[in-house]
């Protein structure tokens, strides 16, 4: 028992120290963004021999959706000749099709790719498949509800002018805010995300994230890696650690703004944040012992790369900790550090939200000249709460999986915006 | 004794309670201000998003040119003198209007001075203009000029000191003879050339020549190449004398860029920190876009030619 005891105290201190550590990364992160040195992309770059690019856009059942973004990317300032569009049609069983092929009809780089029957169905496969068919060095992908500003294809590519950049990533913002509660919360979950995170790592020459969406890769590169693995639900994750690890980096554009439809349910959010952890998980098995090994990474790029790396996995522990607290106190053995617990709770109470804490996300809300809004911050203790259980269940996924060798199966998030035009 | 331990109790549980409903009352402190936006939805559009955007270095001198256009379509006769116009639905404008020829330097306070033809200004000590300044045709200025904005639809000559708070935008070719404050923005859809001293943040012309004739490059010399991109992490000091050398690509560093002699890049510069063009380098090709990018710092010396368009968020100096 006594062992049994000592190991949970353990545990608690483990906890602690490691809630700390993500609360002064948010802290430096959040300092760098007000106070520190400000890293340009190339977006300031005026240079008229643009790369040819090849824009993918994965799509399963989305109707709804379908008209805005390539309307959007048929106004893109981008030179037509130099680009082409390749909405990947994921057997769709809606009007998808049908959609695409209108457009294919108007316009000659608009070369839809339908994949019917046997193929198997996920993100992975069809970027796979457009892969194969694709023109362009540059490949720019879009998910399906996204609605790009007409320079943002410039935005982007032009930072391809630098030989180390293996990927670029651009900011996500939602279109529906003020739909709900959870689209508001969401809101400024993305913006602590972007504008503070997200270019801080950026700033500080670290790993800023490429996210699968309002951004691109190397084709050359890619396929180097072998393709994109259909094993993995977090490609994005994925490729980011590939690209770290080949002595390439990310580049992150918070300029190019990009909106996006955001969960409006707290069902389909669930199921994206648990699809989110798992695949994360699955990166995390996957990347920590070579990202551990490398040579290519300096120290804080490993520091930050770990971290990164285990997001998904500290609400999962922080569930554990809870546990473990009752037990202890049910047991009268809270003791464990008096003069540390004040800070320690001081350290908890911090990091609600765990991806974006509160302090993160005002810094982004002053940075984007909002106000009113940030009122809502002390709602996100029940997002961290909601957070906390399905990222924990997105562990668990990601856990079976490694050990059952089973597969992942790819699911779509919802969509919700009503189709007024055409 | 016995009252006394009842009053103690009393004030004890009191004091539970008081501590008690302070502690509740602070914990939904927060969460009432949450649920006051919540309901009155104050805040709650989405971050706006300007979906029009796209990079263009003409954008100041073209935005307003279209609000002056929309104005003076409603104008049945442009007389020289006052005249007060909407030019954009929030505010009436005081325009002074003036035929081609010459115009008095003087203090136009926050009148938009409109030249309809080509004009010179050159008499007085100074020429003054806290809003914009528009000439339809070609302008030369011939004293000392200090305006917020110009915006030139024919050539620009300068022979003295220009001070722009703003933005310029010239259609035509521009020359600047004497030391000049370009600006922000400066925009010129011809040939810029500079004989003299400037400071700026953002330049961009069909070619920009300091210090240079017009000609365009020849090779002496059976020059090297270099192909591909140079990328160094710690800066680039190019310096040449002699053989030319030609690299046909970019260079790129974290750290500050040099470019010295007979160097002609025909990629972009970008650099982290300041870049440097000094004595006779070329930056891009005729016909084509290039750019020169120093966030912290571009400063050019004696002679330099740019194809295109040089930016920094720090101090831009020409150097003659």
């Amino acid at each position: 028992m006594d062992i049994l005891i000592f190991l949970l105290k353990v545990y608690m201190f483990f906890l602690m120290f490691m809630i700390m550590l993500y609360i002064v990364r948010h802290f430096v992160f959040t300092y760098n963004r007000i106070c520190g040195e400000q890293r340009t992309s190339y977006h300031d770059v005026m240079d008229n021999d643009l790369p040819f690019v090849s824009v993918f856009i994965p799509m399963h059942n989305e109707e709804k959706v379908a008209n805005y973004i390539l309307d959007a990317l048929v106004e893109q300032v981008y030179p037509k000749n130099m680009m082409e569009i390749i909405p990947i049609n994921d057997h769709s069983n809606d009007r998808t099709k049908d959609i695409l092929d209108d457009y294919a009809s108007k316009y000659s780089y608009i070369k839809p790719l339908h994949r019917l029957g046997d193929e198997p169905r996920g993100k992975p496969y069809a970027l796979n498949d457009a892969l194969k068919v694709a023109k362009g060095e540059i490949i720019v992908i879009y998910d399906a509800d996204y609605i790009p500003p007409k320079g943002q294809l410039r935005e982007l590519v032009i930072n391809f002018i630098d030989p180390e950049v293996g990927a670029v990533m651009g900011r996500v913002v939602p279109i529906n805010t003020p739909r709900n509660l959870l689209t508001r919360l969401l809101d400024l979950e993305r913006s602590g995300g972007y504008q503070v995170d997200q270019q801080a790592r950026y700033n500080l020459d670290l790993i800023p994230q490429y996210g699968g969406t309002v951004g691109g890769f190397r084709k050359s590169l890619i396929l180097d890696f072998g393709g994109f693995d259909p094993r993995v639900l977090a490609e994005d994750t994925d490729l980011t650690f590939k690209i770290y690890l080949a002595d390439y980096r990310v580049v992150y554009v918070n300029k190019a703004e990009c909106y996006e439809e955001a969960p409006e349910s707290w069902s389909v959010r669930a199921r994206q944040i648990r699809r989110w952890s798992r695949g994360h998980n699955q990166v995390l098995f996957k990347h920590i012992l070579p990202l551990l090994r490398s040579e290519n990474l300096s120290f804080w790029q490993k520091v930050d790369g770990i971290l990164l790396l285990f997001i998904y996995m500290v609400p999962f522990l922080m569930l554990l900790g809870f546990l473990d607290a009752l037990i202890l106190f049910f047991s009268g053995e809270m003791e464990i550090f008096p003069s540390f617990l004040a800070l320690s709770f001081i350290m908890a109470y911090n990091s609600f939200g765990n991806f974006a804490p509160f302090f993160q996300i005002g810094v982004a809300g002053f940075l984007d000249g909002v106000s009113q809004r940030l009122r809502l911050l002390p709602l996100f203790y029940f997002v961290f709460l909601f957070n906390l259980w399905y990222t924990s269940l997105g562990f668990i996924d990601a856990l079976t999986d490694l050990i059952t060798r089973r597969r992942a199966e790819w699911h779509k998030t919802e969509r919700f915006r009503e189709n007024q035009r055409r | 004794m016995a009252q006394d331990r009842e009053i103690q109790g009393e004030s004890a549980t009191m004091t539970v309670l008081e501590v008690m409903l302070i502690f509740i009352l602070l914990l939904i402190a927060p969460f009432s201000f949450a649920l006051i936006e919540y309901y009155r939805k104050k805040d709650a559009q989405q971050l706006d998003i300007n979906q029009n955007y796209s990079k263009d270095p003409a954008y100041f001198g073209n935005s307003f040119m279209k609000l002056l256009n929309k104005s003076l379509e409603h104008v049945a006769e442009r007389k020289e003198g006052l005249m007060e116009i909407e030019i954009s639905s929030k505010k009436k404008e005081r325009l002074l209007f003036f035929s081609k020829g010459s115009i008095i330097g003087k203090d136009y306070g926050d009148y938009i001075v409109v030249i309809d033809g080509y004009s010179k200004i050159e008499e007085g000590d100074k020429f003054i203009s806290r809003k914009e300044v528009i000439s339809f045709g070609n302008l030369i200025i011939r004293i000392h000029t200090k305006v917020r904005a110009l915006l030139v639809k024919g050539g620009l000559r300068v022979e003295k000191p220009l001070e722009i708070t703003r933005w310029m935008h010239v259609e035509g070719d521009c020359y600047i003879m004497n030391n000049s404050d370009l600006g922000i923005n400066c925009y010129c859809k011809g040939m810029l050339y500079i004989k003299a001293g400037c400071s700026f943040k953002r330049i961009f012309a069909k070619s920009i020549i300091v210090g240079m004739k017009r000609e365009e490059e020849t090779l002496h010399n059976d020059p090297v190449y270099i192909k591909g991109t140079l990328r160094s992490k710690e800066g680039l000091n190019l310096k040449v004398y002699g053989r030319e050398t030609i690299i046909e690509g970019n260079v790129i560093s974290d750290g500050d860029i040099i470019v010295e002699g007979s160097v002609w890049i025909k990629g972009n510069i970008v650099s982290n920190n300041c870049v440097t063009l000094m004595r006779g380098c070329v930056v891009g090709e005729y016909g084509k876009i290039k750019s020169v990018v120093g966030k912290k710092g571009v400063k050019i010396v004696s002679n330099a030619k740019i194809y295109g368009y040089i930016h920094t968020d720090g101090e831009g100096v020409i150097e003659v």
